[in-house]
């Protein structure tokens, strides 16, 4: 089989293991949550021109990579940094690295360095380049100018430093065609849920909107070409078939940064999808999600989605205030977002979101404003109520503006701004601290949210299982419950705090609710998953593809 | 206990294995790219980076007052 074939894969080796391999020509390093498509596609292309590559999770931490690597010397070490906060613990690995004798280039790629090539220099001065926008091609010039030995510091796409100087040369123009790039490598053992193997995969790059707290429009329309990219349904089913057979993946995350549902091209791009997916056997046997705007959420579009396998939805709703939309510049009313939410509700599709409860524009009124919509979506328990604040990212509009207006704060691995009332400064603090185990990582909320998706990922595979009807219910009526408590928090802690009052934002109430909570929930899904365990295993045995059943299942 | 007929292909230890999946705690489908949590567990690491920060700030600025130097010497 010609490996060089855009698109195909050689279904019957594996790639090359992601660890180990002594004589790798490139090391990249990055995270490895949910899959890494960065270092996935990238892996792919280094594969496609004959290069072997060697995948690493920053987690690892320095001294351990530098171990592995000891006594080697690849030509480029890569790093793969999405978020500016990661970069300490980035710089750490490079560190090790150098202290243990690695002369390796060091080169960086991802949004932050990309936008922000000259604070990040400054910053972190073991890279010897940073590759700008999308690497794929600019990574390949690189080692191909470091492996004959010659001058790489005037190739398109990159940025070094030159004494205190910080130079950038021509952006390289976008990957015009997608389907022209191979299948991401994905060499780790994928995501489960109930058991079902879950794999993240892109159906289209970037952004058509420009809204003032993201970068991703920034990274897409500073370098040349179409912002907005669409893979060809055939090519994305292609992947998914081959995901599907040869290993027994059941679940589809799709990670675009907009799934492409935009217009009447989008329609027919997601008519062409769902006829595919149903004319190779898919529809039945995977679901999948997709993140999207809340304007496509259309009842005909999205019933016809249902049928071919969607089964969540994230939608970035952000705020529950028009002026806050506004100032975020979504692009969106509150009325918009309301009427997808209650789409999606008719369609029986599992809805997740992100919402910034605080924004630069914040106000206690503002707040207040925010926990009505937020009752409003999901105060019946149709989804855990989640919020967080807007940071501002390198690279952003509003990260500017708020520099303007002297609001700036923090530094750049803690940026942070003063809010207009200076006293929800203070408010965010506390509030923040009080509610962490309920909406931060592995809270309440979060918790509640991964034992949902995780029956409705089993109801749409495995459907009928026992106790299925009962274990829902159940789970609403405890979101519905834990979101009403939550909600009120929110509202009688920030009119006590106008008030002068803190004691409402005292944590360890918080702490204790949560906590009963979250066993009571876990406890509730070990029975419902022991009742359902012998169904579960004969589901998964009999879709598992050719592929082997459990580890290592590489790609 | 008898064997349904698609689990009957797997050894006792790969089944033992996949129940073990099965039961394992899910967890997010979506990363919360929960920040304000990053940054409050990431704080001794902001703290290394700002001093990697100041301390190239103060080599810039020793550098920039060391050729402001040179410079008004040259004019004198």
């Amino acid at each position: 089989m010609d490996m060089s074939s855009p698109g195909e894969r050689d279904t019957a080796a594996p790639d090359e293991p992601v660890r180990g391999c002594g004589h790798a020509e490139v090391v990249l390093i990055g995270y490895q949550d949910q899959g890494n498509l960065g270092i996935g596609y990238l892996a792919a292309v280094l594969k496609r021109h004959g290069c072997v590559t060697e995948t690493l999770d920053v987690r690892e931490g320095g001294e351990k990579i530098a171990a592995l690597l000891a006594g080697r010397q690849p030509l480029i070490v890569g790093f793969s940094l999405i978020f500016q906060f990661f970069l300490p613990q980035f710089r750490r690995v490079a560190t090790h690295l150098r202290e243990a004798g690695i002369t390796s280039h060091f080169t960086i790629r991802g949004h932050y360095p990309s936008l922000c090539h000259d604070e990040l220099l400054i910053n972190f001065p073991e890279i010897d380049s940073v590759v700008r926008y999308e690497g794929e091609e600019t990574l390949i010039e690189l080692l191909d100018r470091l492996r004959a030995g010659e001058e790489w510091r005037e190739i398109s796409g990159i940025a070094y430093a030159r004494g205190n100087e910080v130079v950038a040369t021509p952006a390289r123009p976008l990957v015009r065609d997608l389907d022209s790039l191979p299948f991401p490598l994905r060499p780790y053992e994928p995501q489960r849920i109930a058991g079902f193997p879950t794999l993240p995969l892109l159906a289209g790059r970037g952004c058509i909107r420009r809204c003032s707290f993201c970068s991703i429009h920034t990274f897409y329309r500073t370098a040349l070409g179409k912002v907005v990219r669409v893979r060809k349904p055939e090519k994305v089913i292609e992947e998914m078939l081959h995901l599907n057979r040869h290993h027994g993946v059941r679940v589809f995350l799709f990670q675009d940064d907009d799934f492409p549902l935009l217009g009447k091209k989008g329609r027919r791009w997601a008519d062409e999808l769902v006829a595919r997916l149903h004319d190779r056997g898919l529809a039945e046997t995977t679901v999948w999600k997709i993140s999207c705007r809340a304007e496509y959420v259309e009842p005909e579009l999205f019933a016809s989605l249902r049928e071919a396998g969607l089964f969540l939805v994230y939608m970035g709703i952000e705020s529950g205030v028009e002026s806050a939309l506004d100032v975020l510049f979504k692009q969106m009313t509150v009325e918009q977002n309301l009427d997808a939410v209650a789409t999606l509700k008719r369609l029986d599709i599992v809805f997740a979101y992100g919402f910034m409860l605080f924004d630069p524009s914040s106000t206690f009124e503002s707040i207040r404003g925010n926990i009505a919509f937020l009752r409003k979506i999901v105060g019946d328990g149709s989804a855990p109520a989640v919020f967080s604040r807007m940071l501002p990212y390198g690279g952003t509009p509003i990260r500017d503006q708020l520099a303007k207006e002297g609001r700036l704060r923090g530094d750049l691995t803690h940026p942070d701004y003063n809010f207009l009332d200076l006293r929800i400064n203070e408010y965010h603090r506390l509030l923040t601290r009080a509610v962490c185990p309920w909406i931060h990582n592995q809270g309440l909320s979060y918790s509640l949210s991964d034992v949902a998706d995780e029956l409705e990922t089993i109801e749409r595979l495995a459907p009928g299982p026992r106790g299925g009807v009962e274990y829902r219910s159940t789970l609403r009526t405890m979101t519905a419950e834990a979101n009403a408590r939550l909600f009120a928090l929110v509202e009688e802690s920030s009119l006590a705090f106008e008030r002068g009052d803190r004691s409402l934002l005292d944590p360890r109430p918080v702490r204790d609710y949560c906590e009963r909570m979250r066993a009571r929930v876990f406890d509730l899904r070990q029975d419902f998953i022991a009742d359902n365990l012998d169904a579960l295993v004969e589901n998964i045995v009999a879709h598992r593809g050719d592929g082997p059943i459990l580890t290592p299942q590489i790609h | 206990m008898a064997k349904s007929p698609a689990s009957s292909t797997l050894s006792a230890a790969e089944l033992a294995a996949l129940q073990a999946l099965i039961l394992r705690r899910p967890g997010p489908i979506f990363d919360p790219i929960d920040m304000e949590h990053v940054l409050q567990i990431d704080r001794t690491l902001g703290k290394q980076l700002l001093a990697q920060r100041l301390e190239t700030q103060a080599e810039v600025s020793r550098v920039v007052a060391d050729a402001s130097a040179k410079a008004a010497k040259l004019l004198k």
